[in-house]
């Protein structure tokens, strides 16, 4: 059997990023929302997985030329290799982004709820992260808040759909609307927030 | 070939306007299933039907206690209108929800899959008691 080559830089990368979303992740789970309504958060965490889905084809080159950014110059950031792309850099696939997601989820479920959370999370987490690939071929690297919105609202429509079967009442789904507004409104800001973080590495 | 040329970008003002259509549509659907009247209120733990009132006929307050599993929640009923009084899930958003006297958007609590559903007529009622 051959030995498969461990690309470390990558491999850090990834174990950074999962970190990163865990933390947010738990932090954000410790505050409370204004709306009671079942599912709806800002879903920081996902500003990770944009972050990571846009970070590999920033070093891949691709989006690079997407028309000038109407704000004013980032400030420098003295990080040599991410502010230099080169072929040492570690690129992420898609897969990549998606072994991040999984483990922040399973991590995310053990350190902060039930096991029945995990399964809400999954079906949400997986949902959305397949309209955000799908959004990602749709968008420039200065339309990331879109796909954060898709990514958001797909989000809800899974977990609304994980409750309706889990909980066995249909009449769930009438929640979909509300959740579909807050899902554009926090998916947007957590597009931003993966968009300014991007266009700040990469000035 | 740049892998970017083969992608389609559309406009920022495009996606500003489809996400707007998206959120005036579900503002409209949400506004229209909260101005639904509820005259009957069932109450599932479980997928279980606990129980069916109906809240036109109420004449004095009444309290449901579900005690079952790990859930604990009290439910409680007046003349039009129900609340969860109070829930032992961490996060309480069943609780904050309040009184709910119409709509159709349920009272869900999710942790202790306990569900107040609402309907105007009891044609469902009859369906399941019956």
């Amino acid at each position: 059997m051959m030995m498969r080559r461990v690309n470390v830089r990558r491999l850090t990368l990834m174990a950074i990023l999962t970190a990163i979303a865990l933390i947010i992740f738990i932090i954000e789970a410790q505050i409370p929302m204004p709306i009671p309504v079942p599912g709806v958060k800002l879903g920081l965490a996902n500003a990770v997985t944009l972050f990571a889905l846009f970070y590999g084809a920033k070093v891949r080159g691709e989006n690079l030329h997407n028309g000038a950014s109407r704000m004013p110059r980032p400030i420098n950031v003295q990080i040599p290799y991410i502010k230099h792309p080169s072929a040492s850099s570690p690129s992420l696939t898609t897969i990549n982004v998606f072994t991040i997601l999984l483990c922040r989820i399973l991590l995310g479920a053990i350190f902060t709820g039930r096991p029945i959370v995990v399964v809400y999370s999954l079906v949400g987490g997986i949902l959305g992260f397949v309209a955000q690939i799908i959004m990602k071929r749709f968008v420039s690297s200065k339309q990331i808040w879109v796909c954060g919105a898709f990514g958001a609202v797909f989000h809800n429509i899974g977990q609304i759909v994980a409750a309706m079967v889990i909980t066995g009442t249909p009449a769930i789904i009438m929640y979909l609307p509300i959740l579909i507004i807050a899902g554009v409104f926090t998916g947007v800001l957590t597009g931003l927030i993966a968009q300014l973080t991007l266009s700040r590495l990469f000035s | 070939m740049n892998k970017s040329e083969r992608t389609i970008k559309l406009s920022n003002r495009f996606w500003m306007l489809m996400l707007g259509v998206i959120v005036i549509i579900s503002a409209i659907i949400a506004v229209l299933l909260w101005r639904v009247p509820a005259d009957y209120a069932r109450i599932y733990h479980d997928n279980v039907l606990v129980d069916v009132i109906n809240l036109t006929t109420v004449t004095e307050r009444r309290e449901i206690e579900i005690t079952r599993d790990n859930a604990n929640n009290v439910v409680v009923i007046e003349y039009g209108r129900v609340r969860m009084e109070c829930a032992n899930c961490p996060d309480g958003i069943c609780v904050r929800r309040g009184w709910v006297s119409g709509g159709l958007i349920p009272i869900v609590c999710l942790p202790n899959r306990v569900v107040i559903v609402f309907d105007s007529s009891d044609n469902d009622v009859d369906a399941v008691v019956g």
